[in-house]
């Protein structure tokens, strides 16, 4: 075991180990019993790996936000252009309606005050007439 | 593919991507607010994912394309290689005694030229596979190997320089 980490060991120096070897490398020394100076090294680059609990949760939840977000404006859009479109129609037909309702009020007004005219004039008496002579050219009559 | 489904894909990439992305932000606030940018920019192109062929390295540069977006739009300063040491599972009267010596290996790895500390964290923080780290970096495969190397082994020097001054120190102190 010592033989084969120290074979390692001289590979590691060379830059010539793999990422597996060189987990087999700290295994091996994280087991020794005298204290070695590499002990100390792994110890620091082990030591910055450290990485807060909650720093992972915290990056995939935005993540979730972020996509909700996104997603809304999509949602939004469709809506809003929908419900401008019913209130363009709303109005526009809302016009309409006003504009026949005005055209049948003033009718009605119309007629009401033709009646109303019709009402106020004197009714005309039926006059008698004496017809004294009517041909081609001539016609005489006498009230 | 539904977000559930987009979620279960992704949640590996964002327990991996995170130190990378906070090496370059510099503050947990930033990190998380742009990682939640970046699964969003990812969902809204998820079409594109399906046929992407090396999805690991198409996710791994656009979280690092996107931080150096983020801080440049923040004006955020390109300050020097800081991070917060934390030792889950670790005792309280341990933590003095092993955060002072994760001090000194954040001290020597904060010396190494830019491109060695870049590859070297890549890989070892970030686990990522050297064609990975190809497609971050623009480095050919074989150069990120003697990054790696170097880095490794410089690391392994210094750190025993100072466990060699100390061991001295205290025998004798």
């Amino acid at each position: 075991m010592k033989e084969e980490l120290s074979i390692l060991l001289e590979k590691y120096y060379r830059g010539d180990t793999t990422l597996i070897e060189e987990k087999t490398i700290r295994d091996g020394v994280s087991n020794m019993k005298e204290p070695d100076s590499l002990h100390d090294v792994f110890a620091y680059y082990d030591s910055a790996k450290h990485l807060p609990e909650d720093i992972l949760e915290e990056v995939f939840t935005g993540l979730d936000r972020q996509e909700k977000k996104r997603r809304l404006p999509t949602w939004s859009y469709s809506a809003t252009a929908a419900a401008a479109s019913i209130i363009f129609f709303m109005m526009a037909w809302s016009i309409h309606q006003n504009k026949i309702n005005r055209e049948q009020q003033f009718a009605l007004m119309e007629n009401a005050l033709v009646s109303v005219s019709e009402g106020l004039q004197p009714v005309e008496e039926d006059q008698e007439m004496l017809v004294l002579w009517v041909d081609e050219d001539v016609e005489i009559i006498i009230n | 593919m539904t977000a559930e489904d987009f979620k279960q894909q992704m949640m590996p990439y964002a327990r991996k991507l995170y130190p990378m992305m906070k090496r370059i932000l510099c503050s947990d606030e930033d990190t998380r607010d742009a990682l939640q940018e970046l699964m969003i920019r990812l969902w809204n192109k998820r079409k594109d994912l399906k046929d992407c062929q090396n999805l690991d390295a198409y996710v791994a540069v656009a979280a690092r394309n996107f931080c150096y977006d983020v801080r440049k739009r923040k004006k955020i300063p390109s300050s020097d290689y800081q991070l917060e040491i934390t030792l889950p599972g670790v005792k309280l009267e341990s933590q003095l005694d092993a955060s002072e010596k994760l001090s000194w290996v954040h001290q020597v790895i904060s010396q190494l030229p830019e491109k060695y500390r870049e590859v070297l964290l890549m890989r070892e923080m970030d686990g990522l596979s050297i064609e990975e780290i190809h497609h971050l970096t623009g480095y050919e495969m074989p150069y990120i190997r003697v990054l790696l190397s170097r880095s490794r082994t410089r690391v392994r020097e210094e750190i025993e320089k100072i466990y060699n001054y100390e061991g001295r120190t205290i025998d004798t102190a």
